[in-house]
């Protein structure tokens, strides 16, 4: 049973970030290799605030929210403006950039030794400790999540988004500013993301660097393109395919580091072909890279 | 201590040079970003590894073979995928996608078959210490600049003297006119894809007998040698020489000032500079096309 709340609560993790992701990808029509970094601000900022600070409240998980915002528009607001190769190229950047970081600066991360015993949670004088708490918590802030970015997308708001993934330049000439709305969707899903991350620390209770690299970026891609771009259901549903995937390979008797790449020869591999032949990932509602 | 970084400079942007040049013949034509670049470069080492240690090839032997082995895995990359890919109308986010893709399965088979440990295929012989002034070379950093600078110039004369290169450039400047006056561009983006692939091969070995091989060797490299491609600007071989010289300048004299932990962080901050202020690269020709 431990087992399968464990399970659960990384789905909804993964879920809640490839739901982010997919504002950008799916949503807005263009690539970010940078969301990871989002996430680990998210779990950084938890862990630093509650381990030298001794704040553990939800507090802490507002905090990472703001500061994934802010973060992104470091990254948003230089290089929106770039054509959208070259975008993917300054994000791979930016998240190169953040790991260094991590890795480097010792005094506040501790570098590539992480950083343990990343106290429980307290919600309004309630200590959330048990799993079924921590699946709850976790599945009130993919609720959230949720309801953000509906609402966002059945607003006027998002059909301008979706306009922009159509034909920016037309957006454009009915008097959008399109790079405005780009900036705003950004920082939206960097938030959600690092509240993803801060969810994600406080589950763990120790996190490393590792957990915020450049293929991390990419399972997310990946979660978002398989199971369906521009969809409600399609990313969540990837997340939990590839969340599942290694899990499944351990009960077919594969070791576990072994499981660990053949996940990722899959994923690859399914990136392609779903590229290739379905574009649409298995419930989505956006063509990816057409 | 300022020659021996000079140096070090210098041996690093003639790698930059060799795998930048690939990636930027792929670039230019096809129009997407090939990640899978990245692993057409890990392979070629890794097969080198696999014929010296399990089949005792001599290095002589094994590196044509891995040379070959690359090539063959770009072109077929282009056959298998990136063709089919144009062909359903793919965009150049879509075939970068895909590359993505095929560089995180094929980094991934590496990894599997050979471990995350790093491997070596060093030669003592080729590791010999050369002292000029007061930097410290060996043999294998010689030849690795010596590689970079010929292939660098039979590149040039291959595009501009000859007639397969001139059909390239063709193809690279305009693809609907190049096919209306009969010129195939699969055949051309095949051999594109598996002369750039080579180039990679060649890089991958030099580097590998000068360093040890890891399954992440490609990804990282390929990364710098795009930053170089792009300082550099677009359209010119050349003009990717120019961009690796800077980028291992910027990573080892910026080794003075900052640690050689942030070596890499330097790279993209300059990377991310020239976006923003300069997209052209310092030898860019300015656009000519409206960017729509």
């Amino acid at each position: 049973m431990e087992y399968v709340i464990h399970i659960l609560i990384v789905i909804v993790i993964y879920a809640t970030l490839a739901l982010s992701l997919d504002l950008i990808v799916g949503h807005t029509g263009i690539l970010s290799v940078a969301h990871a970094g989002y996430f680990g601000i998210g779990a950084y900022v938890v862990a630093v605030l509650s381990t030298r600070l001794g704040i553990h409240s939800i507090l802490t998980l507002t905090t990472a929210a703001g500061l994934g915002a802010l973060a992104s528009l470091a990254v948003s607001l230089p290089a929106l403006r770039l054509r959208e190769d070259y975008f993917v190229i300054a994000t791979f950047g930016f998240q190169i950039i953040f790991s260094n970081v991590l890795n480097n600066w010792v005094p506040l991360t501790r570098g590539p030794l992480g950083i343990p015993g990343i106290p429980e949670f307290t919600l309004f004088g309630v200590r959330i400790a048990s799993q079924g708490g921590l699946l709850c918590l976790a599945g009130f802030v993919a609720l959230v999540a949720l309801a953000i970015v509906y609402a966002l997308l059945h607003s006027p708001f998002g059909r301008v988004l979706h306009g922009i993934r159509e034909d920016e330049v037309l957006m454009e000439s009915y008097g959008k500013n399109v790079l405005r709305f780009k900036i705003l969707t950004f920082a939206v899903s960097a938030a959600i993301a690092s509240t993803a991350g801060g969810v994600y620390a406080v589950y763990l209770a120790f996190i490393d660097p590792t957990s915020f690299t450049v293929m991390d970026s990419i399972l997310m891609i990946s979660m978002v393109i398989i199971g369906g771009a521009g969809s409600l259901l399609g990313p969540p549903l990837g997340a939990a395919l590839l969340v599942l995937l290694p899990e499944l390979m351990r009960f077919l008797g594969l070791p576990p580091s072994a499981s660990a790449n053949v996940r990722q020869i899959v994923y690859g591999l399914m990136l392609v072909v779903v590229i290739a032949l379905r574009p649409t990932g298995l419930v989505g509602a956006y063509k990816v890279g057409r | 201590m300022i020659s021996q970084l000079f140096a070090n400079s210098v041996i690093a942007a003639a790698a930059y040079t060799l795998v930048g040049l690939g990636f930027a013949m792929i670039y230019w034509s096809a129009r997407f970003f090939n990640f899978a670049h990245a692993v057409t470069y890990t392979l070629a080492a890794y097969v080198a590894y696999a014929l010296m240690t399990a089949l005792h090839f001599p290095l002589a032997a094994a590196a044509p073979v891995a040379v070959t082995a690359a090539a063959a895995f770009g072109a077929m990359t282009e056959y298998l995928v990136f063709k089919r890919l144009r062909r359903r109308t793919a965009s150049p986010l879509g075939l970068l996608l895909a590359s993505l893709g095929i560089m995180v399965a094929v980094q991934n088979i590496v990894s599997l078959t050979f471990g995350d440990d790093t491997k070596s295929i060093r030669k003592t012989a080729l590791n010999r210490v050369f002292v000029l002034g007061e930097a410290h070379f060996t043999t294998i950093q010689v030849w690795t600049v010596g590689a970079a600078i010929v292939i660098t110039i039979l590149l040039w004369l291959i595009l501009h003297r000859t007639k397969a290169g001139r059909t390239l450039r063709a193809v690279a400047n305009d693809p609907e006119l190049s096919r209306i006056v009969g010129i195939d561009s699969d055949k051309v983006m095949f051999w594109t894809f598996a002369g750039s692939s080579a180039i990679a091969g060649i890089a991958s070995l030099l580097v590998g007998l000068d360093t040890d091989l890891s399954p992440t060797m490609g990804l990282r490299i390929l990364l710098m040698a795009v930053t170089a491609v792009i300082i550099g600007g677009e359209g010119r071989i050349q003009a990717v020489a120019v961009g690796a010289a800077l980028v291992g300048a910027a990573q080892h004299l910026g080794v003075i000032v900052l640690g050689t932990q942030w070596q890499d962080a330097i790279v993209f901050v300059l990377l991310i500079a020239f976006l923003l202020i300069r997209p052209t690269g310092v030898m860019g020709r300015p656009l000519r096309k409206a960017a729509v």
